[in-house]
């Protein structure tokens, strides 16, 4: 176990969060590719809870879990807001090649950005709570 | 949400003197930057050298302003950092922007071009 945090759900805690679960990092001397992936896929899954599993001014939390093992970085996000739709986690929007600039997407890929980085990415629900844990693999060279 | 706009030639820079474009600020950045490009220049130029970070929301926002700009007016990037370049790549933005590696090469490429 490297960390165990808890901290209220918004945008500004979430950056606290990733800040500190960075510097948390700093021991496994990580290559600057793996250490802004992890960082990337923290923010978009992290963000999602506050944008998506709560309601505005709901009081809702995050629970963030790191550990260290031999498969790489575990990364486990709890919260206690509302289901991910249809109880699964989003595929995310592919990108495409967008023929005209109207057509351009400003949102969607938080879940795309998130399949292409982490792995073995798991999603459930347990006693009203929402558990998504995911593997991020690390010191591969 | 620091950023601040000059005038280079034909063209309005502007630079973000922020580490990150993330959640927290997507809307304080779009917001400075529809400000900011109220002046009429046709070309705009994002100096992105000082963002060490962005995430969807960021690029999103990124994007909105580009498309704010509307036709006839254009967004260009410059200086993106390897976890920015990242996310464009990985999202096939890339190939939607103009991307210089600085403000210079920006400004000169604008000129080689017209």
């Amino acid at each position: 176990m490297l960390s165990r945090t808890a901290f209220r759900a918004t945008f500004e805690n979430v950056r606290l969060a990733i800040e500190r679960a960075m510097t948390t990092l700093e021991p496994l001397h990580l290559q600057p590719e793996e250490a802004s992936s992890i960082e990337l896929v923290l923010a978009e899954a992290l963000n999602n809870v506050v944008e998506h599993a709560y309601a505005p001014g709901d009081e809702g939390h995050i629970k963030l879990v790191l550990r260290h093992g031999r498969a790489g970085l575990l990364i486990e996000i709890r919260d206690n807001g509302r289901p991910m739709p249809n109880g699964r986690a989003p595929l995310g929007d592919n990108p495409k090649d967008y023929a005209r600039a109207d057509d351009l997407p400003e949102g969607g890929f938080g879940w795309f950005l998130i399949r292409e980085l982490a792995r073995d990415l798991v999603y459930d629900r347990e006693n009203g709570e929402n558990f998504l844990i995911f593997r991020m693999a690390i010191g591969r060279r | 949400m620091k950023m601040s706009a000059s005038e280079k030639q034909d063209c309005l820079v502007i630079k973000v003197d922020e580490p990150r474009i993330d959640a927290a600020v997507a809307v304080r950045f779009k917001d400075g930057m529809r400000d900011l490009t109220e002046h009429p220049a046709r070309r705009v130029i994002l100096d992105l050298s000082s963002v060490d970070f962005l995430d969807s929301s960021g690029l999103g926002a990124v994007v909105s302003v580009m498309k704010h700009l509307g036709r006839g007016r254009q967004l260009d990037l410059a200086g993106m950092t390897p976890a920015v370049d990242k996310v464009f790549r990985m999202t096939r933005m890339d190939s939607v922007f103009d991307i210089y590696p600085d403000t210079n090469a920006a400004i000169d490429g604008a000129a080689h071009a017209s």
